[in-house]
């Protein structure tokens, strides 16, 4: 009963949704969805541009004239590497800041291994550092050039030996000015994300359960921004950025124009994720190169594995992407180490201009092109449609739920009071038996989701004395668990002789899983918007469209289980990594699962991704209640 | 039968709801937000503010004429009455003078002095006469001497005395006594050009004398600065210190209870005038034209210095031309040397040139230079004076003046300069107490707080209680009452905490309180216009 | 014993005796040097002109010079050829950083400033001053941004200089803004006796002049830049006009229009030198004569 308004309009909308119910569902799921591809194309979502005034970019002259030092850094870097295929040349790294004048420190740290043989063993590794103190600030801010050292021996086009020669020119031609406000850290790191990890915890004084770190022996100001190279001795062709991060986070949208529009003054070509835009603007040529690229991007969004050393930034509110330097088979112009320390340079000069954090541009949006953007207020109402169908559906049964109520409020009116008593109690007892039936649903599902969780500790324990290899252990552990929580329906269908009935009331059911479902699809969505999506995209027709009868119904419900999307993703991931074969594809996709579900923990471990928690403790639970609707017993009226 | 009863009472409840929080809304909520929303303000006596314009300006003086003329010894009663009428006719002036007049013969004493004294030697005489009688403010006695060539002349004294020459013929002689004193002695043009220009209003014709002079003001900061911009050629000194106990401390003494004259000295080294004087090739010597002389001052004041305190400042500069552009003259428009050698300029100050006297090529360096006290302190008295608006008089061959010399002033240019600085104090504390009511009414967001209302009633306070003394003639009490009225109404007017409270400025006020006020008030007022309908509905069966 | 009467020189014909400047740059930031290039350069304009420091309010929202990003420390330049250094010896700054707030202007133009005000930081004018004020910065439609955290409304600035006239605290004001949208300033005045100009119509924005690569910032905004020019070529006794000077920067050159109010002035600009405004050429009187004192000697010491 409404005090300022009238009950019996709500009456009216809610019987029209009821009537059009699955006609709205099916219409909004794929409103959402085409909505959501269609923003990539050009006209529908606004081009990039500057928020932050302070930052000018690109309005000063480079003043970088050290081309030849750059050069000869990038010789002597290359002889010193080749002298040995097992080490780095570290020391030689530390003598060249140091003669360079700066404070330059070894940061050690060491590796607890979470899983494997011996626990107790740990890895040790060593970071270098060097702070360029400003001459008239007073070390209250600090900017950070970041680059990972890796193994010699690994791939010439994972290679950065060019990036610490571009570190160390431009150290020499910083060092010299007097404009800098901010100190300039210049960081490498060992073991890539495991040593830049170690190195944030020792800079903010965190501590991380697997990397133990020392304490940084000189230190700088709050860090502002973080700029990671990864470019190879050779001269490269372009550009690439990258700027997904742990959990699905990203730099401020600010920082990657900067370094598109300074890019383009240095007239290099610049990518993301290796993908160009294209030339034309409107035509369907352009949409699909916009809908790869945003599709890439939201893939490794998805993953939440920072694509690099810089998504480690993100979480203490540093603003960080990858500048990566790619070789094209058939180069149409070179950029050496030159080019990047101009690229670098003016990209420092513009972060020297900033005042505070980055806080006027998007932290939330997805990229369909260089020049481009979606933001977080175009990509939310299509989702928004998408996730609302399991809502209309839900709808659906409150409306039922409510009516039958009212009818039977009409019915209390009319009826005597001993009538009224008697369908009382029997509806109470019916309603209570709906409620209760459900309870035992959701508590399997919930100690499925606790087992999958906690279990790969376990397993892993149990790894060595079997001699399993930990990632075939977790893998054949997970596969059990799965086929488990899988037979668990059938326990419901047992009828014991001396008791009632358990009526399964699966419209509650749904309504319930509906509702979890929704609730948690937004609020990752929020966070990481390209998991939400995918995973919404697979499971919300399914789910919604779900009734106890078929078995069509049940198979559909069984390709879209966390199981399932593991399998499905390992494929394609296969697939973009060129291998068509088939039987070769499968082979892969094996190894993919595998190595993906053992990185994920390890990514929980060592850095705190909840990928594994998401998928284990949130959506596996969901998909159970819903693996119960199928299964259960339809005596009831549907 | 039941489904509508049932309605009924549900629409009966929702009535009753909806007209029960309107109403507690209208009672309650209205008037708890304009009182939590209210700016403090004091009541100020804004009836008595717009009435002080209404109050005739008048003072009154005290005319004294004794007459040493026999011949006129039967007309005293005539002249007093006809001086009375002509000095009463209207002038159609914003402010009355009123005149007391009392004509009267000599006594004794006064006749024994004008027989032992020549009437020649009308200072002395002056002096023994204003021995006689203790001297009184606003008192003003005009003695009628017989003129022995037939010409009709006026001497002013020092002190209350003014000396008439008559000849016996009274149509001639009331007007120049009339004459003298509206002119001369009281300078009723003066009271009135004081309040027009305290008033603010510009003539079209500008004003020297109120361009020129500093406003009335409880304390003055007089500097005097020697400048000297080759202290290597030329050792310059001076005893400013005993110059000024000589010859300016009377002056300040005289004015003592009126305003304080505080006096500072300094020397400045190595600051020059920094503009090229021209040269006169036949003499070998400098000048400046007087339109070359405003842009003297700017470079030397910017090295003065100011004073710590918030009084008017009046600086006196002295200084000493280079070697190379000695000696340095100043030249008028038609080209003749300034005797002086000085200029001063309006508000702020004056300047005067001190040449050195002539010295040969071999005398060593540096050259020791003494500036003369009273050389300086002529002219910088005169320039004071003039900035202060002590009007000073000229003498003409009518009318001569004695001159005031070391004291000064004269007592009755005292008189003058407090009539004139009392209207003025008073005219601007009117206008201001009337611009302050007239912004607090038409800004109604500043808060008023408790100690400028009281400022502003004393203000009115004291401007009524001034007016009463002038129209009594008491011209002290009139003038300290001006000055504590205009202190408290510019304290009032310029009190830090009158700052406009622009939080909510009028028109947007309407963008604060709609998000907050209207999407509970639409609800509100449809389900209360439903209840008054439905009321009406209810009572239309009832009355059929 | 004579005195004689002086004679009334022709310099008393403007009516003013004295100038006043009150020169405010309101933003803060390195990305502004431009603003605080804009009200230095006007400064040293208008000292050149002839107003002394004691009469100029000289408000910086932000030290750009000993900013540790300024390439060349301890200058502000105004022009990409770096001839004139701005921030020169004798810079005078009234009020610094973060004193250079709304309430501080409005009370150093109303005079309701405490007590313990020192004089360098009063604006003590009179009936008979003539003042320039001067203001760049970042505006909009109705207001002047301060400090990137409050605003002055074109309101509240009217009431203000309402409340200087009621005081007689000036004799003519000239109002000169720098901002975008800078007309909407003025549009609210409604005290006699002020003329002013504002560098773009309301709907406009004003545009910055041109940056000098080696800082890597602007360095001057269009409008003060062209009027700067104009200034440049005036000497303390120049008899160039207001007129002409209302007359800078047309569109050709400002890209944004010039908007100019001079229904509250009550002489013809093209008739007021620019001197009665941006230089301080001052009245004097010659004394002819002067009092005659007797001679008193004492025998102290003279003082050096």
């Amino acid at each position: 009963m409404g005090v300022l308004s009238d009950p019996k309009q709500r009456q009216k909308i809610i019987k029209a949704v009821t009537k059009y119910n699955k006609l709205l569902c099916v219409i909004l799921y794929l409103g959402g969805v085409f909505g959501f591809l269609a923003l990539a194309f050009e006209p529908f979502h606004a081009g990039t541009y500057f928020s932050e005034n302070a930052l000018l970019p690109g309005l000063v002259e480079n003043e970088f004239r050290l081309d030849s030092e750059a050069r000869s850094y990038n010789e002597e870097l290359h002889k010193e590497i080749k002298k040995s295929d097992k080490t780095l040349p570290k020391d030689w790294m530390f003598k060249q800041f140091q003669n360079l004048g700066l404070d330059t420190y070894y940061h050690n740290f060491s590796l607890h291994y979470p899983f494997g043989m011996p626990r107790d063993k740990a890895i040790p590794g060593q970071n270098i550092y060097s702070i360029l103190r400003a001459k008239r600030a007073s070390s209250t801010e600090a900017v950070v050039m970041s680059v990972p050292l890796r193994h010699p021996g690994v791939m010439p086009n994972e290679q950065t030996s060019g990036g610490i020669a571009v570190m160390l020119a431009l150290a020499k031609h910083f060092r010299k000015q007097t404009y800098w406000a901010k100190d300039i850290v210049f960081v490498l790191t060992e073991f890539d994300e495991i040593g830049m990890q170690a190195w944030l915890d020792g800079y903010h004084q965190t501590k991380s359960d697997y990397i133990i770190s020392e304490d940084l022996p000189g230190r700088s100001g709050p860090i502002q921004a973080a700029i990671n190279l990864e470019i190879p001795g050779e001269a490269v062709t372009s550009y690439n950025i990258k700027l997904e991060g742990l959990n699905g986070q990203l730099p401020n949208l600010d920082l990657c124009n900067l370094v598109v529009r300074l890019c383009r003054k240095e007239r290099a070509k610049v990518t993301l994720n290796k993908q160009v835009d294209s030339y034309e603007r409107e035509s369907w040529d352009s949409y699909k190169q916009s809908v790869t690229t945003m599709m890439y991007m939201m893939w490794n969004q998805a993953s939440g594995t920072p694509t690099g050393n810089h998504g480690l930034f993100h979480r203490y509110h540093i603003e960080a992407l990858t500048i990566q330097g790619t070789q094209e088979e058939k180069p149409y112009k070179t950029l050496g180490v030159e080019q990047t320390s101009r690229l670098v340079e003016g990209i420092f000069r513009s972060l020297n201009n900033l005042l505070e954090r980055f806080h006027q541009s998007f932290f939330f949006y997805i990229l369909p092109s260089t020049r481009g953007y979606i933001s977080i207020g175009l990509y939310m109402p299509p989702f928004g449609a998408m996730i609302a169908a399991c809502l209309i559906k839900i709808s659906l049964f409150q409306a039922i739920a409510l009516w039958i109520s009212r009818y039977e409020e009409e019915e209390e009116d009319k009826e005597t009071e001993d009538k009224q008593s008697d369908d009382e109690s029997q509806k109470v007892t019916d309603a209570v038996s709906g409620i209760v039936s459900i309870i035992p649903v959701i508590a399997i599902s919930m100690l499925m989701a606790s087992l999958a969780y906690t279990g790969p500790k376990l397993l892993t324990n149990v790894s060595h004395p079997f001699r399993l290899r930990p990632e075939d252990s977790l893998m054949f552990g997970l596969l059990a668990l799965f086929c488990a929580s899988v037979a668990f329906p059938k326990m419901f269908n047992k009828k014991k002789p001396d008791h009632a009935v358990l009526h399964l009331d699966w419209k509650l059911l749904k309504c319930i899983a509906l509702i979890v479902q929704s609730l948690t699809l937004f609020s990752i969505a929020l966070m990481n918007i390209s998991l939400a999506f995918f995973i919404g995209v697979a499971m919300v027709p399914v789910t919604t469209l779900i009734v106890p009868t078929t078995s069509r119904s049940l198979l559909l419900l069984l390709l879209v289980s966390p199981a399932s999307l593991v399998f499905i993703s390992s494929i394609i991931a296969a697939w973009l990594d060129q291998h068509n074969d088939i039987s070769q594809l499968l082979y892969m996709t094996w190894g993919n699962m595998k190595h993906c579900i053992f990185m994920k923990l390890l990514d929980l471990y060592l850095f705190g991704n909840w990928t594994y928690t998401v998928m284990s403790f949130v959506i596996f639970p969901c998909w159970l209640l819903f693996w119960a609707i199928p299964n259960c017993n339809t005596d009831i009226d549907v | 039968m039941a489904e509508s009863k049932h309605e009924e009472d549900e629409k009966a409840n929702q009535a009753y709801a909806a007209l029960g929080i309107g109403i507690i809304c209208i009672i309650i909520g209205v008037p708890l937000w304009w009182k939590t929303t209210e700016v403090y303000r004091v009541q100020l006596p804004y009836n008595d503010i717009s009435d002080l314009s209404q109050i005739p300006l008048v003072y009154l003086t005290d005319i004294e004429v004794i007459s040493l003329d026999k011949k006129l010894d039967s007309n005293l009663v005539q002249i007093s009455q006809q001086l009375q009428e002509d000095l009463s006719r209207k002038r159609g002036e914003e402010v009355t003078p009123i005149y007391r007049v009392t004509v009267r013969e000599s006594v004794g004493d006064e006749q024994s002095i004008f027989n032992k004294y020549d009437n020649k030697d009308l200072s002395n005489i002056d002096k023994l006469l204003s021995e006689l009688s203790p001297l009184q403010r606003n008192k003003y006695l005009i003695f009628l001497i017989p003129s022995n060539n037939g010409k009709l002349n006026v001497f002013i004294g020092k002190y209350y005395n003014s000396f008439v020459s008559s000849n016996g013929k009274l149509d001639k002689i009331i007007p120049l006594i009339s004459k003298t004193v509206q002119m001369t002695i009281v300078k009723e043009q003066s009271v009135v050009k004081s309040i027009f220009n305290a008033k603010g209003a510009r003539s079209l014709k500008p004003d020297k004398e109120s361009m020129r002079s500093v406003r009335y003001n409880t304390g003055y900061d007089l500097t005097f600065t020697l400048t000297v911009p080759q202290p290597d050629i030329f050792d310059v000194s001076w005893n400013i210190r005993e110059a000024v106990d000589t010859y300016l401390k009377p002056l300040v003494d005289h004015l003592k209870e009126f305003t304080q004259l505080k006096i500072n000295s300094q020397i400045h080294y190595f600051t020059t005038l920094q503009r090229k004087p021209q040269k006169d090739e036949k003499l070998n010597e400098y000048y400046f034209l007087e339109q070359d002389l405003p842009h003297l001052i700017n470079p030397i004041e910017s090295t003065l210095g100011t004073s710590a305190s918030n009084n008017p400042e009046l600086n006196f500069i002295v200084y000493i031309p280079t070697r190379d552009q000695s000696p340095l003259y100043i030249k008028d428009k038609n080209g003749v040397k300034v005797p002086t050698n000085s200029f001063l300029s309006p508000r702020w100050g004056g300047v005067m040139i001190f040449n050195v006297p002539e010295f040969n090529e071999s005398t060593p360096l540096p050259f020791p230079v003494k500036v003369e006290g009273k050389n300086i302190m002529e002219v910088f008295l005169t320039q004071i004076r003039l900035l202060l608006n002590l009007n000073s008089p000229t003498s003409s061959h009518e009318v001569w003046f004695d001159p005031v010399e070391v004291n000064g002033i004269s007592n009755m240019e005292i008189d003058v300069w407090l009539r004139n600085r009392c209207f003025e104090n008073l005219a601007t504390s009117i206008n201001t107490l009337q611009s302050l009511a007239q912004l607090l009414g038409q800004i109604s967001n500043i808060v008023i707080k408790d100690d400028i209302g009281s400022q502003v009633e004393a203000a009115v306070r004291e401007i009524k209680s001034s007016l009463k003394y002038l129209s009594t003639g008491n011209l002290v009490d009139a003038f300290h009452s001006s000055k504590r009225a205009i202190i408290a109404s510019e304290k009032a007017f310029f009190d830090p905490s009158l700052l406009e409270l622009l939080y909510f400025p009028e028109d947007q006020k309407f963008a604060i309180y709609i998000p907050l006020f209207l999407p509970i008030s639409i609800p509100l007022i449809t389900a209360m216009m439903h209840a008054i309908k439905w009321f009406k509905g209810t009572k239309k069966p009832k009355t059929d | 014993m004579y005195y004689l009467q002086e004679k009334i020189g022709e310099f008393f014909k403007s009516g003013h005796t004295n100038n006043w400047a009150v020169l405010v740059d309101t933003s803060r930031f390195w990305f502004n040097y431009r603003h605080v290039a804009n009200v230095l350069s006007i400064y040293r304009s208008v000292k050149r002109l002839g107003i002394p420091d004691s009469h100029i309010i000289l408000m910086v929202a932000d030290d750009m010079a000993c900013n540790p990003r300024n390439p060349r420390p301890a200058t502000v330049f105004n022009n990409v050829n770096q001839h004139i250094n701005v921030y020169g010896d004798d810079v005078e700054v009234d009020y610094r950083g973060y004193e250079v707030t709304v309430e501080n202007f409005i009370r150093v133009l109303t005079g309701r400033l405490p007590p313990s005000t020192p004089r360098s930081k009063r604006l003590l004018s009179d009936e008979r001053s003539n003042i320039l004020v001067y203001m760049t910065g970042h505006g909009g439609d109705g207001f002047l941004k301060f400090q990137d955290a409050e605003e002055v409304s074109n309101v509240e600035l009217a009431d203000a200089f309402e409340q200087m006239w009621q005081k007689r605290r000036y004799h003519e004001l000239f109002f000169m803004v720098d901002t975008c949208q800078a007309q909407s300033m003025f549009q609210k005045f409604y005290s006699p006796n002020i003329l002013a100009v504002a560098s773009s119509h309301v709907g406009e924005d004003s545009l910055s002049h041109h940056v000098d690569p080696a800082l890597g910032v602007y360095v001057i905004d269009r409008y003060t830049f062209y009027a700067l020019e104009f200034l440049e070529k005036a000497k303390p006794g120049s008899k160039k006009t207001m007129g002409k000077f209302l007359k800078v920067c047309p569109k050709h050159q400002c890209i944004s229009t010039v908007a100019v109010r001079t229904d509250l002035f009550n002489r013809n600009p093209d008739q007021v030198l620019l001197t009665d405004f941006f230089g301080s050429v001052r009245n004097v009187e010659i004394l002819s004569h002067s009092v005659l004192l007797p001679n008193i000697t004492s025998k102290s010491s003279h003082c050096r």
